[in-house]
C-alpha cells in the first residue's frame, strides 16, 4: 500500500471512527434487533415467542389500521413539510439583519422549540378545548359556531399539524439563518454593483448558495415528519377513532398498548424502508447540484 | 420605502404574537390562583400571585435537577459537536470508496424514533449496568446523524482554496480542519449547539426510562411533582415551566447575537 493510501485509511479511522462506532452500538444495533424481532411473534406479557417468518409483514397487507396510519402519515407529511419550509425560508431571509427588533422576532418564532412540548401541549389543549377554549371563544364572539378541534375526526389531524408547524417553522428558520451567514458577503456586493434588486439577489446569490442548507432542511423535515410522535401523544393519543394515528404512533400503540412487539417491529421496518427510499432519491438528486 | 418597512414590521409583530400566545398564557396561568385557573380560561388575572414561583421552586427541589440536566446536556452537546464535525468533514472532503454508503447509513440512523428503539436500548444499558448513571444518559447520545449531516452540508461549501493554502503552509489535515475549515462553519456549530442543548434539556422520555432513582431526575421529570394524584397544580406547574426555560432561552438569545454577524446587504432593503 502506498504511503498516501495508508494515511488516508488512518484519517478515515480517526474522522469517521468515533461517530460510526457510537451510532453502530446505540442505533444500528437496536435497529437490527428490531429487524430480527419482525420475524417473530412475541407476546410481552406472557413472554412467549415463536418464529413466524414473514407473517407479520403479510398480516400488514390485510390490516386496515395500517393503511389508515399510512394515509394519515402521508397527509401529515404533505401538510407540514412544504409549508413549514417555505414560511421559515421567507422569514429567515427577511429578518437576516442585525436589527434589535429583528432579534425579538427571531426569539419569538424560536420560542416553540425552546419550551418543551410537555408544557406547551397543555396550553394547546386549552386553546383547542371545545367548551371553554380560546379559539372557540373567538369563533362565538364573531358569530360563528364552535368547532370540535381535537374531537372531530375530520379536523383533529389538522389541529395537530398546526401545532407541528408552529414548532417547526422556528426550527427551520434557525437552520436557514446559519446557511445565510456563510454565504460570502462579496457575492452580495458584486450583485449590488451589477444593479441586482432584492428579487434577483435572492435568485442568483441566495438560492444557489443556500442549496446545501435547503436540501438539508428538506431531507431532515421529511424524516422528522415521518417520525413525529410527541405532539400526537400529548394532544390526541391517536384519536378520535384513529384519525390522528400516524405510522409511528401506530407502532407505539401496537408495541406498548397491545404488546404485539413483533408486529410493531415489522411496521417499523416498513417505515424505515419507505423513508430510506425517499431520502436516497433526494440525496441522489442534490449531490450533483450542491457543490 | 418607509411604508414598506413599516408594513414588514407590522406583519412580523403579528406573526411573533401568534407564536407567543401559548407562552403569554403560560405566564398568565403562572400568576393566577389555583381555583381561578380551573374556573376560567380568561386572560385576565384577578390577583397576581408571585408566590407561585417560590412555592414551585421549593416543591420541585429543582437545584439538584438543574445540575443533573446541565451535566448531561453539556456533555452530550460537546460530544456531538466533536463527533459530528469529524465525520461530517470526512463525508464532505475525503474521497473514499463507499462514501455514499456511509452517508446513507448515517441518515438511516435518523429514521426510527427513539421512542421505538427504547426497548433494545434499555436491555443493552441494563446489561452494561448503566441504569441510573450519567454515562447511561450521555454516551448513547454522543453521536447523532443530524449533526453529521449538518456539518457535511456546510463543509462542502467551504472553498477548497482555503485548504490548499493551508496545505502549502505545511499544515496537516487535522490542524487545517480545526484552524481553517471549522471556523468557516461556526454558524452551523452554533446551531447544533443550541439544538442539541435544547433537545437534551427538554428530554423527558430518556430520563423516564433510563433512571428510576429520585436522585437522577432532570428538570422535566421534576415537573411531575405538580401532577398530584387527582389533579394537576397548574399554577405552580406553569411557574416551574418558566423557571426551567430560562437557561435555554438565555442560550438562544446570547447564541443568536453571535450568530448573526449582520449581513446588511441581503434580504429586503429598507
Amino acid at each position: 500500500m502506498s504511503k498516501s493510501a495508508k494515511r488516508k485509511k488512518w484519517a478515515l479511522l480517526i474522522y469517521l471512527g468515533p461517530a460510526m462506532s457510537f451510532l453502530s452500538v446505540f442505533i444500528i444495533l437496536p435497529i437490527l434487533f428490531l429487524l430480527g424481532l419482525s420475524f417473530f411473534k412475541w407476546d410481552m406479557l406472557s413472554g412467549i415467542y415463536s418464529f413466524t417468518g414473514l407473517s407479520n409483514y403479510l398480516g400488514m397487507l390485510k390490516d386496515p389500521n395500517f393503511y389508515n396510519a399510512l394515509g394519515n402519515t402521508v397527509i401529515y407529511v404533505l401538510g407540514t413539510v412544504p409549508l413549514g419550509m417555505a414560511a421559515a425560508l421567507l422569514i429567515a431571509v427577511i429578518i437576516n439583519r442585525k436589527i434589535r427588533a429583528f432579534s425579538f422576532y427571531r426569539t419569538a418564532i424560536f420560542m416553540p422549540v425552546i419550551v418543551s412540548l410537555a408544557a406547551t401541549g397543555i396550553i394547546w389543549l386549552w386553546i383547542y378545548d371545545y367548551q371553554n377554549g380560546i379559539l372557540n371563544h373567538i369563533l362565538v364572539e364573531i358569530g360563528l359556531g364552535k368547532v370540535n378541534w381535537l374531537g372531530n375526526p375530520d379536523i383533529a389531524l389538522f389541529s395537530v399539524m398546526s401545532v407541528t408547524l408552529w414548532k417547526r417553522i422556528g426550527y427551520n428558520m434557525v437552520i436557514f439563518f446559519a446557511g445565510l451567514q456563510v454565504i460570502p458577503t462579496q457575492l452580495y456586493e458584486a450583485a449590488k454593483i451589477d444593479g441586482a434588486r432584492a428579487g434577483s439577489q435572492f435568485k442568483y446569490v441566495t438560492w444557489p448558495n443556500l442549496l446545501p442548507t435547503t436540501s438539508f432542511v428538506l431531507i431532515i423535515n421529511l424524516i422528522f415528519a415521518f417520525r413525529d410522535f410527541s405532539q400526537i401523544y400529548v394532544m390526541t393519543r391517536g384519536g378520535p377513532i384513529g384519525s390522528t394515528t400516524t405510522l409511528v404512533y401506530y407502532i407505539y400503540e401496537t408495541a406498548f398498548n397491545e404488546f404485539n412487539i413483533g408486529y410493531a417491529a415489522a411496521v417499523s421496518m416498513v417505515l424505515f424502508v419507505l423513508v430510506m427510499i425517499l431520502t436516497y432519491v433526494q440525496i441522489n438528486y442534490f449531490s450533483a447540484k450542491e457543490r | 420605502m418607509k411604508t414598506k418597512r413599516l408594513l414588514i414590521h407590522i406583519l412580523l409583530v403579528i406573526i411573533s404574537f401568534l407564536f407567543l400566545i401559548p407562552f403569554i398564557w403560560i405566564i398568565i396561568t403562572s400568576l393566577k390562583g389555583r381555583v381561578e385557573v380551573l374556573t376560567s380560561y380568561s386572560f385576565l388575572i384577578k390577583q397576581f400571585r408571585f408566590e407561585n414561583y417560590v412555592n414551585a421552586w421549593e416543591a420541585a427541589n429543582f437545584a439538584w435537577q438543574f445540575l443533573n440536566s446541565m451535566i448531561v446536556a453539556v456533555s452530550v452537546t460537546i460530544g456531538q459537536i466533536l463527533t459530528s464535525a469529524l465525520a461530517g468533514y470526512a463525508l464532505a472532503r475525503i474521497n473514499f470508496r463507499g462514501r455514499k454508503v456511509v452517508f446513507m447509513i448515517v441518515l438511516s440512523t435518523l429514521i426510527i424514533p427513539f421512542h421505538i428503539l427504547i426497548v433494545p436500548l434499555f436491555v443493552m444499558l441494563s446489561k452494561f449496568g448503566w441504569i441510573n448513571t450519567y454515562q447511561g444518559l450521555i454516551i448513547p447520545m454522543v453521536a447523532n446523524g443530524f449533526g453529521i449531516f449538518l456539518f457535511r452540508q456546510f463543509f462542502i461549501k467551504v472553498p477548497w482554496e482555503l485548504e490548499e493554502a493551508a496545505a502549502i503552509d505545511g499544515a496537516g489535515r487535522w490542524s487545517t480542519l480545526w484552524r481553517v475549515v471549522f471556523p468557516q462553519v461556526r454558524p452551523a456549530a452554533g446551531t447544533l449547539f443550541v439544538f442539541t442543548f435544547v433537545a437534551e434539556w427538554n428530554n423527558l422520555f430518556k430520563w423516564l426510562i433510563f433512571t428510576n432513582s429520585t436522585d437522577m431526575r432532570n428538570v422535566q421529570l421534576g415537573l411531575s411533582v405538580f401532577q398530584e394524584q387527582f389533579s394537576t397544580n397548574y399554577v405552580q406547574l406553569m411557574a416551574a415551566v418558566i423557571i426551567i426555560t430560562i437557561p435555554t432561552l438565555l442560550l438562544f438569545i446570547v447564541g443568536q447575537k453571535k450568530l448573526i454577524q449582520g449581513i446588511s446587504l441581503g434580504g429586503v432593503k429598507g
